[in-house]
């Protein structure tokens, strides 16, 4: 996974598709879905590595991102999901 | 999307986590999963104090053996029917052993020649009672 992490108040997003047997904080309902990225919440530890008792050495900084139900479940246009999620796992939005 | 369309993309949702089911609502309720999110305030029990004690003396709080991370690592590799059957608590607990076995603070055989000592204790101490 890239290393740049870098993105703005109001981006859209994509969570990155990546099936991973190890310990991660990414929903299946998810991965592949675009977001928005309301802020940017700073590094946090990594629990991808405390989960395995490693130290924490890549950066891992979180975003929070809203999701809309229709886009996540084809539900109503209003509701919306807000899920924290590392940059690691966000990718650009292909124009 | 439903469940079915979300299932065949990526991984059956057999072989997923128990701890990353979001979504599979249909598949929740035929394992006959109440998947209502109760708003009841629940009163505590001396056994979840207990369990909240042991984890807090065992992580970063207490002894840094353990960190919550790793706790729910070791639960998500539990079956899907212990993950949603075990209440709150038991989870935790069944995690505790886990890492312990894992991280060698005791082992397996400790484990069990303890648990057996416990049952034989209580089983003793109901005996008496019945007398």
């Amino acid at each position: 996974m890239g290393k740049k992490q870098g993105f703005l108040n109001g981006q859209f997003v994509r969570v990155k598709s990546l099936w991973s047997a190890e310990h991660h904080r990414v929903p299946h309902y998810l991965k592949g879905k675009i977001g928005q990225v309301i802020s940017c919440l700073g590094h946090v530890e990594n629990p991808e590595m405390r989960a395995y008792f490693k130290d924490n050495r890549d950066p891992y900084i979180l975003y929070r991102v809203r999701f809309t139900h229709a886009h996540l479940w084809g539900g109503n246009k209003m509701d919306e999901i807000f899920a924290d999620l590392a940059g690691k796992w966000l990718s650009e939005l292909e124009e | 999307m439903t469940d079915d369309k979300q299932a065949k993309s990526h991984t059956h949702v057999e072989t997923r986590g128990a701890h990353d089911l979001g979504g599979f609502l249909n598949y929740l309720l035929a394992h006959g999963i109440d998947a209502r999110i109760s708003r009841e305030e629940m009163p505590t029990t001396p056994y979840e104090e207990r369990a909240d004690a042991m984890l807090l003396l065992l992580s970063n709080a207490g002894k840094g053996l353990l960190n919550i991370h790793a706790m729910r690592r070791a639960s998500e590799k539990f079956s899907h029917e212990d993950y949603l059957k075990l209440s709150y608590y038991d989870r935790w607990l069944r995690a505790i052993v886990a890492l312990c076995i894992e991280t060698g603070i005791f082992s397996t055989q400790e484990w069990e020649a303890k648990k057996r000592q416990v049952m034989r204790r209580n089983k003793f101490s109901q005996q008496r009672q019945s007398d």
